[in-house]
């Protein structure tokens, strides 16, 4: 759901960059790590974890019972080759109750450690990010418990957490616009939950995010983005988020951007009317403030310039923090040739004060990526119960 | 800097409570028009015109030239420079001594605004002639962020105060635009209806190669943009292959402005509402003329009638 989020980066989702010193400290210190206070307790049957695998399972149970941040720099500093062992291990090797909730749990939680690390920003190079969500897709993979025959609870509670990590993951990759590996994450998603709205919203922006005409002009352009037109991403967008308005009609970032597409389409009055049920149902101040920003846009092209302006000056209002809407007054009431009223609203434009708010309208292209740490957070404390 | 007119006083100080209007203000059926040209002859300034050596038609109707200035009318520079992630580096720090020498080249009459940009934009300096003002802003400077550059540069030129100084605005950007609301057809209509005259620096991404005309598809900024822009607002667009060049080609900008005229003539009776094409030309000699392409009179003149003016 896209909210009024607080950071000085432009980028949807990009945290704070950790500083790579720390993790290069952490890595020069000997790993010590010490006894959990309270680790859940291991099946009987179990046989004792090897060595890389007892000290990776201390981290995760870190990580488990809150000690996030330092779960993060610990995993951080581990061996990648120790760290295989141990998923291997957890493959292979773990004790054979698959049934138990706490191997589960574990499990689950190993996959939230590594996308912490990467969300959070713990690890900033490329490569270090790919490996750390790599790992944490091996662990999520169901393929390494319908081996073990999960009781039909505890592989539904999977399922759903595993969409659930995809959809996190995926989100992250279009906040920073991977979209080699985004496209790989959405055809997945797609098929493996295709009727779930948040999969089909994701699916949607991921469509609209290639129809966007700027995307160029950040040197991403994947090689298969030319297989469609604009407007067939366009259609692929529209129709995905149609689909996922039809399953869920509370599901009002869809219908945003459902309108948003016909608005892109040159449909307007479809578009009028959707942005005008976001503006009547949606309870989110960034939707309405969109919903507003693109209805102006809408009342644009047919020369409803004072119907525009009372639009993006409803935008302003929400949203006093973000400039773009008096960019638009400005431009609107320019077009309707009241100059100087355009110049006093461009002059404001420069006394908007720079606030921590990030214009919803500047992430857009971004995808439907909000407050990732926090639903992480959220995931972990469920894994923790 | 003195203002010194090429017409007589008499005729200028008649003309003062309209011909320093900054837009076209129709009052009374007496509406004065501005124009800043460059004419040049194979590229270069041509200097010491009057206004019997050029031709101006507005709508294809030759107009009378009323007054014509040269050299001595004080500059209002409107600095718009990137300041996005990527100029971070070596780009941001020449790019600040190309902002401070322009700054210290400048007359003592004319005057620096200071406007810089990521996804969000700033007025980093409110017109002054203050140098010490200036450079301490500059040296405040820092990168980082996406590129609005369109929104940037659309409101730095129309937020422009109402003044008798020529206007220009001197956009530095080395990438494309990623963020701004405002279409690239909104921003070109906006400039040639825009009394400021643009110009632009324009610089590809640090490390890469190609040709000065012919930079690498892709990874600079929009030349099909800019140069729209520029030419529509009567500037041009500059490039430079490396960022050792930014403070040669901002005094390059400069030293061009010193060789322009501006040019005023006065609209008889009603002006018709809608797009007034402006083409200037020289007579009795070669030359080019850069002027911007017109302006808009709108069907609602009453409230234009109510517009700024000095």
């Amino acid at each position: 759901m896209i909210g009024f989020r607080h950071s000085r980066s432009p980028v949807a989702c990009r945290r704070t960059r950790r500083a790579a010193v720390l993790i290069g400290l952490l890595a020069a210190l000997p790993i010590a790590v010490s006894p959990r206070p309270q680790a859940p307790q291991q099946p009987e049957a179990a046989r004792p974890a090897l060595p890389p695998a007892a000290t990776y399972l201390q981290v995760v149970d870190r990580y488990r019972s809150g000690s996030v941040d330092l779960a993060a720099r610990t995993v951080v500093s581990l061996d990648h080759a120790r760290i295989e062992i141990a998923v291997k291990w957890l493959g292979k090797d773990a004790p054979r109750d698959a049934g138990d909730p706490d191997y589960v749990s574990r499990i689950q939680a190993a996959a939230l450690l590594h996308a912490h690390v990467v969300l959070a920003g713990v690890v900033n190079t490329p490569s270090e990010r790919t490996w750390h969500l790599a790992i944490a897709k091996r662990l999520v993979d169901l393929q390494l418990m319908e081996e073990r025959e999960l009781p039909d609870d505890v592989a539904l509670q999977h399922r759903s957490f595993q969409k659930q990590w995809l959809l996190l993951v995926a989100r992250y990759r279009h906040s920073i616009l991977d979209l080699d590996a985004l496209v790989a994450d959405v055809a997945f998603l797609v098929a493996r939950f295709g009727d779930d709205p948040e999969v089909l919203l994701l699916s949607g922006s991921f469509a609209e995010t290639l129809a966007w005409p700027r995307l160029s002009s950040l040197m991403i352009t994947p090689w298969w983005q030319a297989r469609k037109s604009r407007n067939g991403w366009l259609e692929d967008a529209r129709s995905a988020y149609q689909r996922a308005v039809n399953a869920d009609p509370g599901l009002h970032e869809a219908r945003l951007r459902l309108g948003h597409v016909f608005s892109d389409r040159g449909r307007n009055q479809e578009a009028m009317a959707i942005f005008e049920s976001v503006l009547r149902d949606a309870d989110s101040q960034p939707l309405t403030y969109l919903a507003h920003l693109f209805s102006g846009r809408v009342c644009e092209r047919p020369g409803r310039l004072s119907d525009a302006v009372v639009h993006y000056r409803a935008a302003a209002a929400i949203c006093p923090g973000c400039q773009v809407p008096l960019v638009a007054v400005s431009n609107a009431l320019r077009m309707a040739g009241d100059q100087a009223a355009a110049v006093a609203a461009a002059r404001a434009v420069s006394t908007v004060q720079p606030a921590d708010v990030i214009d919803p309208f500047l992430e857009y292209y971004y995808g439907p990526c909000r407050d990732l740490l926090p639903a992480l957070e959220r995931m972990r404390r469920e894994v923790s119960k | 800097m003195n203002q010194r007119p090429l017409l007589p006083c008499a005729l200028l100080l008649g003309l003062a409570g309209v011909g320093l209007a900054q837009t076209p203000t129709f009052r009374a059926q007496i509406d004065v028009v501005r124009v800043d040209v460059l004419a040049t002859d194979r590229g270069r300034p041509i200097r010491g015109l009057t206004a019997a050596n050029f031709e101006l038609r507005d709508n294809g109707v030759a107009q009378r030239i009323d007054a014509i200035w040269g050299a001595t009318l004080p500059i209002d520079v409107m600095l718009v420079l990137d300041a996005s992630d990527s100029v971070r580096g070596l780009v941001l720090e020449h790019l600040k001594r190309a902002a401070l020498a322009l700054t210290e080249s400048l007359g003592a009459k004319d005057r620096v605004q200071l406007w810089t940009f990521s996804h969000r934009v700033s007025l980093a300096v409110a017109p002054t002639s203050d140098q010490d003002a200036v450079r301490r802003s500059v040296d405040r400077m820092e990168a980082g962020g996406a590129t609005a550059l369109l929104d940037a540069i659309y409101t730095a030129f129309t937020s422009r105060a109402p003044g008798p100084n020529r206007s220009i605005a001197l956009l530095f950007s080395d990438g494309k635009d990623n963020r701004s609301w405002l279409t690239e057809t909104e921003v070109i209509d906006a400039a040639r209806n825009s009394e400021t005259v643009v110009y632009a620096v324009a610089s590809r991404p640090l490390g890469l190669v190609g040709p000065v005309d012919n930079p690498v598809s892709g990874t600079g900024p929009d030349e099909d943009l800019l140069a729209a822009i520029t030419n529509g607002s009567g500037g041009r667009l500059l490039w430079t292959t490396n960022e050792q060049q930014l403070r040669q080609r901002f005094l390059d900008v400069l030293e061009e402005l010193r060789s322009r005229y501006v040019l005023s003539y006065t609209l008889g009776g009603s002006p018709t509402p809608g797009w007034h094409a402006i083409k200037v030309r020289l007579k009795n000699r070669t030359g080019e003329v850069r002027a911007r392409a017109g302006y808009t009179v709108a069907p609602d003149a009453p409230r234009q009638r109510e517009g700024s003016r000095p």
